[in-house]
């Protein structure tokens, strides 16, 4: 055994169920991010591939047991499906008549994909970003209401909110294809 | 985000559709001339309907791993509270999709005890990027030895050829990988039942998944790989037979195959 049998690593490698499952929640959670969205149908197939490796990375003990697993093991998600969206962008452009026309961004179809979508998009922010994003959008509280309730100022809830939005506009933007070089 | 200043607090309000009379017309016209602003606006509103779509539940914490384990493996109940989550949830439903996609929370004899997916799954795939008959993996309860990865000759509803599997001493899982060829009248949607039957028709596993399930799990080669532990395999006769779910008609394909301990 490389790695302690206590630590998540060892108990993987032991095959303990409470900790595949926490590997699986890594995964599917950088998985199931905006930034992959275009990439939904293949999220099964990229979150057995991620796991696999991340298993045979723990045997051959290429994991630094001093840093963190759920950064590691969120990398090799990264790597993964940074691979298949090169790949899936190329093939989606070969089918274009202007090859040089944007890539458009994934559609959103339906209010369960809406919804899903916006979650994703809250999980990215910070929890406070999603306190005051919940507080204004889905409890309509005014800067008072809310100022009141957190204790800050009504001008830092105004500028926190402010950076919230622009933080998720730039999550939103992540579901755009963008950055793939051709070959 | 204070692209222009002159807009004040109005730029959230307008985004949250909380901006009404003069102030709402007022925006309308600076967005109507600023693209920056208007950009801003729009870029965000997939996940202002999103908010609009889903409400408060957005809002709700995530299960633990085990809390969602337990709700897949109990029926997933759309209407508890897990099951609303989930419906709103894309890394909760793709979670509890592989949890049922994998078998983890079947009752045996179907299950592939999760203890065993791991090495199973890496013999597939080493046998597979390999081009190899037999993958060499190391169990993670220790068990090292080779899972043979016979592929069933292709035939439907022939006279197929009857295929040996040899069972090493100890070996965890048994993988059968069979040619996927399916009949064009077969939706993507088409619900579709593989069972493995033993001789006296007993279900030995049971996975119901739909074409497009089934084809993006086919490896390159086009085989589909089924595993199964090997204790619910023991040496005797079976057949792997796919057919549509729920039909209860001739099966689309069956391979015929003989488990026997190793030479």
């Amino acid at each position: 055994m490389p790695y302690d049998g206590q630590t998540v690593p060892g108990r993987i490698l032991d095959g303990d169920p409470a900790a595949v499952a926490q590997v699986t929640r890594w995964i599917t959670q950088a998985l199931a991010s905006p930034r992959y969205w275009i990439l939904r149908p293949e999220w099964e197939d990229l979150h057995q591939e991620s796991l696999l490796a991340t298993l045979e990375s723990l045997r051959s003990e290429r994991f630094d047991a001093s840093r963190e697993l759920r950064t590691y093991v969120q990398g090799i998600v990264h790597h993964a499906a940074s691979k298949r969206m090169t790949r899936f962008i190329r093939e989606q452009r070969g089918t274009r008549l202007v090859e040089d026309s944007p890539d458009p961004a994934p559609s959103l179809d339906g209010k369960v994909d809406l919804a899903r979508f916006a979650r994703s998009v809250l999980d990215q922010l910070s929890p406070s970003c999603r306190d005051l994003i919940k507080h204004y959008f889905f409890e309509e509280l005014s800067y008072d209401e809310i100022s009141s309730r957190s204790g800050l100022p009504i001008g830092t809830v105004k500028s926190r909110l402010a950076r919230c939005l622009t933080s998720a506009r730039t999550i939103v933007r992540a579901r755009e294809p963008q950055g793939v070089e051709s070959e | 985000m204070s692209l222009h200043p002159e807009l004040g607090d109005d730029l959230p309000a307008l985004i949250a559709g909380r901006l009404e009379g003069d102030a709402l017309r007022r925006v309308q016209a600076h967005l109507a001339t600023c693209t920056e602003c208007s950009a801003f606006v729009e870029d965000l509103r997939p996940m202002v309907e999103g908010l609009d779509a889903g409400g408060g539940e957005l809002f709700s914490e995530h299960p633990t791993p085990d809390a969602l384990t337990a709700w897949a493996s109990s029926g997933a109940d759309a209407a508890s509270a897990i099951g609303r989550h989930v419906e709103l949830c894309a890394s909760c439903a793709l979670e509890s999709a592989i949890a049922r996609r994998t078998g983890a929370t079947r009752p045996a004899p179907t299950a592939l005890p999760r203890r065993y997916i791991l090495p199973a799954a890496a013999a597939v795939l080493a046998a597979f990027s390999l081009g190899l008959l037999f993958g060499r993996v190391v169990s993670p309860r220790g068990w090292t030895g080779a899972i043979e990865l016979p592929v069933f000759p292709p035939t439907t509803r022939g006279e197929p050829a009857e295929t040996t599997i040899h069972v090493e001493p100890g070996q965890p899982t048994v993988v059968l990988p069979a040619p996927l060829s399916l009949p064009d009248d077969i939706a993507p949607s088409d619900p579709l039942r593989i069972e493995v039957v033993d001789e006296r028709g007993k279900a030995r596993s049971i996975v119901v998944s739909d074409r497009a399930g089934l084809e993006r799990r086919t490896e390159p080669s086009g085989a589909l790989g089924i595993m199964l532990p090997a204790r619910d395999l023991p040496p005797g006769r079976y057949t792997l037979r796919l057919r549509r779910d729920g039909s209860g008609g001739q099966a689309l394909l069956e391979f015929p195959f003989v488990v026997a301990p190793a030479p």
